[in-house]
């Protein structure tokens, strides 16, 4: 009795921790090439820090999520944050690509929603 | 409160749905990442600890301090949903955590009521477990 009782057990840890390795993987998914610019996601980052679009019309973004954990974009204004202009949907371990409306030529920031240490900056050219 | 809810059997499925809900919630928040989310996850592994330690040693002071885990854990899990709401992002995995979450203290409710019998029996309880250090004028049962 015992030893069935310790054999299951071992069992269900082994399938528990199976089931954690699987839904921890980090396999990235391809990047779409078709977006107007591209930024990764990885080890807790943006690459690259810096992307560019045109002016005045709108535009896609891609978002590539090669972290196990979940990314977004959010672009504000500024640094400041106190002006939210788009807000993107959650991707983990994947691609997504936002669609935005036209802004204005200039600098403005990007983050994560969850993870404020990840930012990054869109230039829009003129 | 049915007879059968105050059953050792009933005692132990509660506390296994508790931590069950969570361990639920701590691995969606470990598995967040960055620093607030992965010491939220942490705060709820170690409350979960307590509940497990004052089911598994029902005795001296871990009995008497038993409705310490259960206030911690609910307090806690109400902040966390207070600051999810606050702060956000809203998005579906953080809708399933505050699911969770709110499930968790319905259960952990429930579990006061069966333990202590009424919110007044808790405070009452936790009175007594600090009777030592109270001043007596709110020590209970002072003459």
């Amino acid at each position: 009795m015992k030893t069935t009782r310790t054999t299951f057990l071992a069992v269900a840890l082994v399938a528990v921790l199976g089931a954690c390795s699987t839904a921890s993987g980090g396999e990235s998914s391809t990047p779409p090439t078709d977006a107007d610019a591209t930024v990764t996601a990885a080890d807790m980052a943006f690459a690259p820090g810096t992307v560019t679009v045109t002016a005045g019309e709108d535009f896609s973004l891609a978002l590539v999520n090669q972290d196990s954990m979940p990314h977004n974009i959010a672009v504000y204004t500024d640094s400041s944050k106190s002006e939210k202009l788009f807000e993107g949907e959650m991707v983990t371990d994947g691609t997504i690509v936002y669609d935005i409306s036209a802004l204005e030529p200039g600098e403005y920031f990007f983050d994560c929603s969850l993870h404020p240490n990840m930012t990054g900056t869109l230039v829009v050219q003129g | 409160m049915p007879q059968f809810m105050r059953s050792r059997v009933a005692g132990a499925v509660l506390t296994a749905a508790i931590v069950a809900l969570t361990g639920a919630t701590a691995y969606i928040h470990l598995g967040l990442g960055g620093l607030l989310f992965t010491l939220n996850g942490l705060g709820y592994i170690g409350l979960a600890g307590l509940v497990v330690i004052g089911a598994a040693a029902p005795f001296g002071v871990v009995e008497r301090f038993s409705w310490f885990p259960r206030v911690a854990l609910m307090g806690y899990t109400a902040m966390t949903i207070a600051g999810y709401l606050a702060m956000g992002p809203f998005f579906t995995l953080g809708w399933i955590a505050k699911g969770i979450e709110v499930a968790l203290i319905v259960l952990l409710a429930v579990d006061m009521v069966r333990v202590f019998g009424s919110p007044m029996g808790l405070v009452n309880a936790a009175l007594a477990s600090l009777a030592p250090v109270l001043p007596s004028r709110i020590r209970p049962n002072a003459a």
